[in-house]
């Protein structure tokens, strides 16, 4: 349903409620139960005049409510409350346009007083409130509705993404190039350093195993995030030995975190594909890790080749990345990849608890 | 063999390197062994020094071997025995050239063999055919752009403000380009700005359904509608929204082969 609809809707119930009215009005004053006094022309028109006012007055409030009231995190009893103002208010700007138009357009002579107000607001308060909380509700209700049906498209959203992720990132660890030269390395290792070989064989199972694990998990510990990485950078440094280094520094309260899985070792890989050039090679990376009340930063600096582009053109690994973060944390996150004098700096910023709930 | 072979070994990886080391020193003949962890020291040695015979690995951190063949005169013609972990390409070269090579991990007979293969050809006459060979194969990989297939965009990721985009390239219906920036226009009629350089964009997406009109132009092959003839072998192509574009000269050629009209 959009918000189109929606209008529609509210036009068609308040339609229906004004014609049961001029129709009950009708009757009565056929059947001699009322409105004696005034013709059947004057009724449907002072009718019309008082039903008419009064959705203004309505429409007016339901536009406020969907544009502010409904995007504000405001408690329950607060909310009732100020719908509660807004119909006494309603039922005083309806009963003040009711005297004006008794007084002026069809010329009762009876004076405008607060007395004959505030017995009018009584008079119509039930009505007012029975007629202006009926199309409150349906707003109410379209709107969860709405929010409902967004954030079950969200989590559908981001499991799609995630086994996107999953199956790039195996795709990598699998990628010929990495998982054939890791074995190759590893045939020479044992005769260099046997110990050392079998640790090798270890991380690369251990690595392959995580991956395979994260199932449509939205959120893994920060520990395990860094288990992959760890096996991933041992990895890579077996290969390119002198030639590559990778340093953590950790600062980490809680090791239990939950955050999004597979950011980190898709940008080292990154690092390491583009950072290595004709005039690099020494690779140096480091990745800092901070935890603070407001979130976590990643930072993952290399003294590789530039970027060609500033801001990058971003490649499939690190677009994913960025999929996945602006669905579960909307607007709360920061992704900065920029050439610094000594290299590139990746910087990745985002709130612990994400805006989805986590399962 | 009375002469000690001078063998040179190329591999940014120094327990690739190694291996190879173990495993030719179990030869029976004797070998003087040389290494180089980088294309560029490959091709330091290999202009200061005859080799026999070179192990050469391809995908290296700073160039490929076929770089470093290309960068060093051939007076001594060593014989080269490549090695890769996995390129379908260059293998590709190497088999149409019957050029021997080792893919890693590989077996100690292996190794051998191809060590064995080469020491037989080095003697005049297969080292001439040898030598054919190989800029066969450099010749082979002129034409290709690079060792490995390019990787092409699936989506663009637009950044506005504090908002991100992404826009699926199969979505896109044209490109034009206005100063610094390029416009992206998608088949839901919606309009983005990307700070990237039309040739530099253009690199960026799959060939097979991307062409470039003229200097300011992008299409996407499967939202044109229909090609105009205008005379005087001018042309525009009209695309599916009714929006035409002109196709200038130095585009026209590559466009009409990529949408296969002569």
């Amino acid at each position: 349903m959009t918000h189109q609809a929606l209008n529609r809707f509210l036009l068609f119930f308040y339609g229906i409620a004004t014609l049961f009215a001029v129709l009950n009005a009708m009757l009565q004053k056929y059947y001699g139960m009322g409105y004696s006094s005034m013709s059947y022309t004057l009724l449907l028109f002072s009718l019309l005049f008082n039903y008419g006012t009064k959705f203004l007055f309505v429409w007016v409030a339901i536009l406020g409510t969907r544009r502010y009231l409904l995007n504000m995190k405001i408690a329950l009893p607060l909310v009732v409350a100020i719908h509660v103002c807004i119909v006494v208010l309603l039922s005083a700007y309806s009963s003040l346009s009711l005297l004006l138009f008794e007084k002026y357009i069809m010329g009762y002579p009876d004076p405008i007083t607060w007395d004959a107000l505030i017995r009018r607001v009584i008079y119509g308060s039930s009505f007012n409130f029975f007629i202006y909380f009926s199309l409150m509700t349906i707003v109410y209700a379209f709107h969860y509705l709405r929010a409902q049906k967004s954030i079950e498209i969200r989590q559908e959203k981001l499991k799609a993404q995630l086994l996107d992720a999953k199956i790039k990132t195996l795709q990598s660890q699998l990628q010929p190039h990495f998982l054939f030269n890791a074995l190759n390395d590893i045939a020479s290792l044992i005769d260099e350093d046997a110990s050392r070989s079998q640790d090798a064989i270890s991380d690369l199972s251990e690595m392959l195993r995580l991956t395979l694990q994260l199932t449509s998990e939205k959120l893994i510990p920060l520990e395990m995030e860094l288990a992959i990485l760890r096996k991933y950078a041992d990895l890579e440094r077996t290969r390119f030995a002198e030639k590559l280094e990778i340093h953590m520094d950790n600062q980490i309260q809680d090791p239990d975190t939950l955050v999004p899985p597979l950011l980190l070792q898709p940008i080292v890989e990154n690092a390491i594909k583009h950072g290595f050039s004709l005039h690099v090679d020494h690779l140096k990376i480091s990745i800092a890790i901070q935890q603070g009340p407001s979130g976590i930063r990643y930072r993952i600096r290399n003294n590789g080749q530039p970027l060609d582009h500033d801001p990058p053109v971003y490649g499939t690994g690190i677009s994913n990345i960025l999929e996945r973060l602006d669905t579960m944390f909307p607007g709360a996150f920061q992704f900065e990849m920029t050439n610094t004098p000594t290299g590139v700096e990746t910087s990745i910023q985002f709130p612990i608890s994400p805006n989805t709930d986590p399962r | 063999m009375e002469d000690c072979l001078e063998i040179l070994i190329v591999d940014d990886e120094l327990l690739a390197r190694k291996r190879i080391e173990k495993i030719l020193a179990t030869a029976d003949f004797p070998l003087n062994m040389h290494f180089a962890s980088s294309g560029k020291e490959a091709i330091a040695q290999l202009s200061n020094r005859d080799f026999d015979i070179v192990f050469l690995d391809i995908q290296m951190t700073d160039m490929t071997g076929f770089d470093v063949l290309k960068k060093t005169d051939h007076q001594a013609h060593p014989l080269i025995i490549f090695v890769t972990a996995f390129d379908h390409f260059a293998v590709r070269a190497f088999e149409v050239q019957a050029l021997d090579f080792l893919m890693k991990p590989y077996k100690k007979e292996r190794l051998l063999e191809a060590l064995n293969r080469a020491v037989s050809q080095l003697r005049g006459e297969h080292r001439a055919a040898f030598r054919a060979k190989l800029s066969g194969l450099l010749g082979y990989l002129e034409h290709a752009s690079g060792l490995q297939e390019p990787e092409y965009l699936e989506k663009v990721v637009l950044k506005l403000k504090n908002r991100y985009y992404f826009v699926e390239v199969s979505d896109i219906k044209y490109i034009t380009s206005s100063a610094y920036y390029a416009e992206i226009f998608t088949r839901d009629n919606a309009k983005h700005v990307y700070r990237i350089s039309m040739t530099d964009f253009i690199e960026k997406l799959p060939p097979g359904k991307f062409a470039r009109v003229n200097r300011s132009t992008i299409v996407n092959m499967e939202d044109i509608k229909e090609i105009v003839s205008e005379g005087a072998g001018d042309f525009c192509v009209v695309m599916k929204d009714q929006k035409s574009f002109g196709v200038t000269r130095i585009y026209k050629k590559e466009f009409l082969r990529k949408v296969r009209i002569k």
